[in-house]
């Protein structure tokens, strides 16, 4: 299964545009979207789902064609959609909602849906709450039944819209490996605000803001646009200043270690680092600020032509 | 390798989910009722009983007071048949549209319902179509009830007697639906409904006097009662059933409003704060 975007833009009411202009192609395996809050990840989502219609280009799922009813309904046939405001109906129980969510996906034989409810609840661990109304459950827990609604129909297309907002550290690590887990031969769309998220599951990523795909590529890639811009000061004198981002701050004795993202090297005494993906899409994100100064809008142009670069980091 | 929940997410389930239903949601499942009768909830097939129970009990409050004042028996059947003409007329109409605005409420798994095959303007009108039902019956029972006692006051007969109630049962019901669609609230719409009711008896005499707004008075029999006993009923019989069969066609219109409203995803997700 493979998804083609293809100048896919989208204006709500009112001349929202929420996207302008995205290519993206995407391939079985898990997928990373990355972006800030508003920069049109969930739009996405949505016209990916067959929710909402694009207002431009084009949306290919398979051999469906986005923009038709017909195509629309046949993508949710295969699809498996995790909302990132997640409604659940607080008065069923776990096994009654996914019950009825299998109704909604079609699963009408009653013996076989009641199998595949059953599985779910084993493979998300809530087989011994299954009886429980959801209201009692915590927000890990919703999570998984979210993620089990979505799995009811085996999809080819799996779209996860943040599904680690608002977890704990534990319950998000788990869930992060739950989804790792459903990879493999099915397409999975993860989008999050949160770096750590996509560093743990996807190879291939792409960066949005502001309705813009302004980063495709691996994982590597993006930690390699940071190269040569990520720093360590160590000084018992003030904190660097000037046009850098602390990135972490760390006490040794009297002295505080710096690691610093920026560009020129901040004074003779910082020694170059090891970029992390954090410090690849921090500076991605610098460079595409609207509040550029024309030297780092120089910087970004070189980086740009760096990472577009064929073959590179694809090992 | 595959891990353990790899094996289990791709565990075959007797016949292949690959395979589902060609009519994803269908309405010819008993399963599928089951859970859209719990969405609706209890509550919508109970409210109309009690609107019922609640009015027969000032009905017969009314009838044991004019008795009780020295009135006649006649005239105290009069006062009993009067209270029920107002639950004919009003009081199931309010109840009906409560209920109606309360079947059609924004679904809680909204989202997740537009991303699944089944189409979410059947399952809400599906809802819709469960509390008209119900409306319906106990519209229809009520309404063949009190005809058959000695309790009818409203001097028509045969079939005219359930344009009594529902025009305006059906008038309610599309209204409260449509609100709550437009408006995605089922509370600002119960509102509408709470002020379009009391509008109707404070504005009585401006809706009475003639014009188009007396072809919309919603309680066109139970407020010209009894002052149509006063005049021969050519003065009053064809602007009533004029006044009947337009309200049909508002709640046709307001029904028809409704499920165009449920089928533009875009609205009913509502703007992003
Ligand atoms: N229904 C809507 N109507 C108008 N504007 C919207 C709507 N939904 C989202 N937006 C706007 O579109 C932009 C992208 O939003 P969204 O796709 O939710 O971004 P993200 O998921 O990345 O936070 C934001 O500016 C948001 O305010
Ligand atoms: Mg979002």
């Amino acid at each position: 299964m493979q998804i083609v975007l293809e100048q896919l833009a989208k204006t709500y009411k009112g001349n929202v545009q929420a996207l302008r202009d995205i290519n993206l192609t995407i391939g079985n395996g898990m997928f990373g979207l990355l972006g800030p809050n508003g920069a049109g990840k969930t739009t996405l989502m949505r016209i990916l789902a067959g929710i909402l219609q694009p207002t431009g280009g084009r949306a290919l799922v398979g051999e469906h064609d986005l923009a038709t009813e017909r195509g629309r309904h046949a993508v949710k046939r295969v699809l498996g959609y995790l909302p990132q405001e997640l409604g659940l109906y607080p008065d069923l129980s776990a096994r009654d909602f996914l019950d009825y969510m299998a109704l909604l996906k079609g699963l009408d034989h009653s013996a076989q849906r009641k199998q595949r409810v059953h599985d779910l609840l084993e493979l998300v661990g809530l087989a011994d709450v299954a009886r429980r109304q959801l209201k009692t459950f915590s927000g890990g827990m919703k999570r998984r039944v979210g993620i089990a609604q979505a799995l009811l129909n085996d999809p080819q297309l799996l779209i996860v819209d943040e599904p680690t907002a608002g977890l704990d550290p534990e319950e998000r690590i788990r869930f992060r490996n739950l989804l790792a887990d459903l990879g493999g031969d099915r397409v999975v769309l993860l989008s999050t605000h949160i770096v750590e998220d996509i560093a743990q599951t996807c190879r291939n990523l792409a960066v949005m803001t502001q309705g813009q795909v302004i980063f495709q590529g691996t994982t590597f890639d993006l930690l390699q646009a940071a190269r040569g811009n990520v720093w360590m000061v160590t000084t018992d004198g003030p904190k660097p200043d000037g046009d850098v981002t602390v990135m972490a701050t760390m006490h040794q004795g009297n002295a505080v270690q710096y690691r610093i993202l920026g560009q020129p090297q901040p004074g003779t005494h910082a020694v170059p680092a090891d970029p992390g993906l954090e410090e690849g899409y921090m500076w991605l994100m610098r460079q595409n600020s609207p509040l550029l100064t024309p030297f780092a809008r120089a910087a970004y142009t070189v980086g740009r032509e760096h990472l577009s670069e064929p073959g590179r980091g694809d090992a | 390798m595959m891990t353990e929940s790899q094996r289990l997410a791709t565990a075959p389930m007797g016949v292949p989910p690959r395979r589902p239903s060609a009519w994803p949601g269908s309405l010819f499942l008993w399963d599928r009722w089951r859970y859209e009768l719990r969405m609706v909830g209890i509550g919508s097939f109970v409210l109309p009983l009690a609107i019922v129970a609640i009015y027969l009990t000032f009905s017969l409050f009314a009838r044991y007071g004019a008795l009780q004042n020295g009135g006649t028996l006649a005239d105290a059947d009069f006062q009993m048949g009067r209270g029920l003409l107002a639950l004919l007329e009003n009081g199931l109409a309010l109840g009906a549209g409560l209920i109606a605005a309360g079947a059609v409420a924004p679904d809680r798994a909204l989202e997740l319902h537009l991303a699944a095959p089944a189409n979410y303007r059947v399952t809400v009108l599906q809802r819709l179509g469960v509390v008209t039902l119900w409306s319906l019956i106990i519209g229809g029972i009520t309404c063949a009830t009190i005809s058959a006692t000695t309790y009818w006051v409203f001097p028509v007969t045969g079939f005219d007697r359930q344009l009594v109630w529902l025009p305006s049962v059906l008038c309610f019901m599309a209204i409260g639906a449509a609100m709550t669609v437009l408006l995605r609230s089922r509370v600002a719409a119960s509102t509408i409904l709470g002020i379009l009711w009391i509008a109707q008896f404070l504005l009585k005499s401006m809706f009475l006097d003639g014009g188009v707004l007396q072809r919309l008075y919603l309680f066109a029999s139970e407020q010209i009662f009894p002052a149509i006993l006063q005049v021969s009923r050519s003065q009053w019989y064809d602007t009533w059933l004029q006044n009947r069969l337009i309200l049909l066609g508002v709640a046709l219109g307001f029904f028809v409003l409704t499920a165009l409203a449920l089928s533009r995803p875009e609205h009913l997700l509502g703007a992003e704060k």
